[in-house]
């Protein structure tokens, strides 16, 4: 028990301000790289160049050419874009829908409350490859797919937080002063809870981020997300496992962008938590 | 407690009974007309409206859901169409490949990470605790199926050491059964250490700075007792729940793991039986992995209410 403020105060100088800033900083590359990916013309990363396929990397190509001579590092900058095009939509279907639904679960209490967390449990059975499934089946595989399949894993969990957060600040102190002015409960909530249940939210956004990078990765990897020719790192995956053998650059580039860019939501994340909420430092 | 269980127990047949009304009711909503499928596009109208009969798909809906709800309570999941084969066969078949998988796996992620997570914590803050940090970081951001490729590519590829994917069966002998899953297990079950040796570290720690700790150790305990004796102990109970709850992430990640491998088990039925548009296959799958999902979250919150007194009437 040898002052464990001092060293959490340590922990925090050493640890956690250098891991929220790298990030960040990959969290930016990964934006700035999705931006920068819509002036790629089609023909950089569409193109076929059956003489050039599976080229190591070059100056021509840093990352090489896949099995059809496409540019590996175009396809990975125009694949960040899809990644974060159905993070995006999916975490703010997850936002959207679980926080309404969570803090009226906290609002009404009851029966009311016992209801809608037994469907947010349901929905939670069901992990975005299950979906994805189910939704392949009605609406043919594509894009939606992936943000239908992770946007609704997201809803109870974004559900349950917001849930738990009112019920823990309802009855704080200063809510009940401002309902004692005579504030209606719209106010009430708008104005005093949700502001109060706001950085936990914020927090659990980026964290969820890096989990929909990495399932939409894994569902175009399944065929289920993103279809050819669009690049998906998942999708490029897939097809440059069967050419490992000839090169393995194909498989090497797409899987450390995944890496990086789901690390650099995590550790923002992590970061976020630990500046907003000391104690349950992870 | 009695009263608790029984409660827990209508809770439970309520969301099987939820869940298979969403799955009948979403399979329903599929576009394509089963007896086409089976009978292909040149199929004459008298021969589908008969097949339509037999399958019993005239008959009004309500009468079809009851009628597999039926089914489902004595594991009678219907026929599949490409097979030909009952499903529940199917998936009994193919679970001899999934269980082992997800058990071996999990069983490898809890022997890796829990010495890790408790190690890093009764080091908090020192070079080797943000070691263990890092690395378990890095771990939960790596695709399973990249980690799945690496490995094979490494080991079967280009060292030779082991099968490059596919099951020769329990059958022939569990050696080589056990050969063809090991990079299976190894890719599934880092997979699931580096996210498990978090979960250890924050939850050992947050039992070190509770106050029985402080009490064991003002009492003179030496460190090593507050360790076993009282921080493992309590840091245990919510570990084993953290485990089933990631039993939904551990049965997704199987799917795309025995797809990487080409593994004959319950995700790969399930992605051919898509391919296939074998809709009563796909529908019996989807309704066990998430029934098995539901049931073992609902085990793991029932025997955590055993062991902690204090969760019981939550």
């Amino acid at each position: 028990m040898k002052g464990i403020d001092v060293r959490g105060k340590n922990f925090f100088r050493k640890w956690a301000a250098p891991h929220l800033s790298f990030g960040l900083f990959l969290v930016l590359l990964v934006i700035v790289a999705s931006i920068s990916s819509v002036f790629i013309p089609r023909a950089d990363f569409a193109s076929m160049e059956i003489a050039a396929r599976l080229e190591p990397p070059s100056l021509r190509h840093p990352f090489g050419t896949d099995q059809y001579g496409r540019d590996i590092f175009a396809r990975v900058l125009v694949g960040s874009r899809y990644s974060i095009v159905v993070a995006l939509v999916a975490v703010a279907i997850g936002v959207c829908l679980g926080v309404p639904i969570g803090c009226a679960a906290g609002y009404i209490e009851g029966w009311g409350d016992a209801t809608l967390s037994r469907v947010m449990d349901i929905t939670y059975g069901f992990p975005p490859v299950i979906t994805a499934v189910l939704v392949t089946a009605i609406l043919g595989p594509g894009l939606q797919n992936a943000i239908i399949a992770i946007g609704l894993f997201n809803v109870p969990i974004f559900a349950r937080l917001a849930r738990g957060n009112f019920l823990s600040v309802k009855e704080r102190d200063f809510v009940v002063a401002a309902r004692s002015t005579g504030r209606g409960e719209l106010g009430l909530i708008l104005g005093h809870i949700l502001p109060n249940i706001g950085s936990p939210i914020i927090i659990q956004v980026s964290s969820q981020f890096g989990f929909a990078i990495l399932s939409e990765a894994a569902l175009s990897y399944l065929g289920l997300g993103i279809q050819p020719p669009n690049p998906s790192w998942g999708l490029m995956l897939s097809q440059a496992q069967s050419f490992v053998r000839l090169s393995p650059w194909p498989v090497i580039f797409p899987g450390l962008a995944i890496v990086l860019a789901v690390l650099g939501f995590n550790l923002t994340g992590d970061g976020l938590r630990d500046m907003f909420d000391p104690i349950s430092r992870v | 407690m009695v009263s608790y269980t029984v409660r827990r127990v209508i809770e439970l047949l309520l969301t099987l009974l939820v869940v298979s009304l969403v799955i009948f009711t979403v399979v329903r909503v599929i576009p394509g007309d089963p007896a086409q499928v089976i009978l292909g596009v040149n199929a004459g109208p008298e021969n589908l409206s008969a097949l339509r009969e037999e399958l019993g798909l005239n008959r009004p809906i309500i009468v079809q859901y009851l009628d597999w709800v039926r089914g489902l309570v004595c594991f009678d999941l219907g026929e599949s169409i490409t097979y030909n084969r009952p499903v529940s066969l199917l998936i009994l078949d193919r679970l001899g490949v999934t269980i082992p998988l997800t058990a071996l796996a999990v069983l490898l992620g809890l022997t890796v990470a829990l010495p890790l997570g408790v190690f890093a914590a009764t080091r908090r803050s020192r070079g080797v605790d943000m070691g263990i940090v890092a690395i378990s970081q890095l771990g939960i951001s790596i695709p399973a199926f990249w980690l799945g490729i690496l490995l094979l590519t490494l080991f079967s590829v280009n060292l030779g050491w082991l099968p490059s994917g596919g099951f020769t069966g329990w059958v022939r002998g569990p050696g080589r059964a056990l050969a063809s899953l090991f990079l299976p297990v190894l890719t599934l079950g880092l997979i699931q250490a580096a996210g498990l040796t978090r979960m250890t570290r924050a939850s050992v720690l947050d039992v070190l700075s509770s106050d029985f700790v402080r009490t064991a150790r003002s009492k003179g305990l030496p460190e090593r007792d507050v360790l076993f004796k009282h921080v493992l102990k309590n840091s245990s109970i919510s570990i084993v729940t953290l485990v089933g709850l990631q039993i939904g992430q551990l049965l997704a990640g199987a799917i795309v793991v025995e797809m990487v491998f080409h593994l004959p088990g319950l995700g790969r039925l399930l992605m051919t039986s898509l391919q296939q548009r074998d809709l009563p296959l796909v529908q019996g799958v989807v309704t066990v992995l998430v029934a098995a999902i539901i049931i073992i979250n609902f085990l793991v919150d029932l025997t955590y209410s055993l062991i902690d007194p204090r969760i019981r009437f939550g």
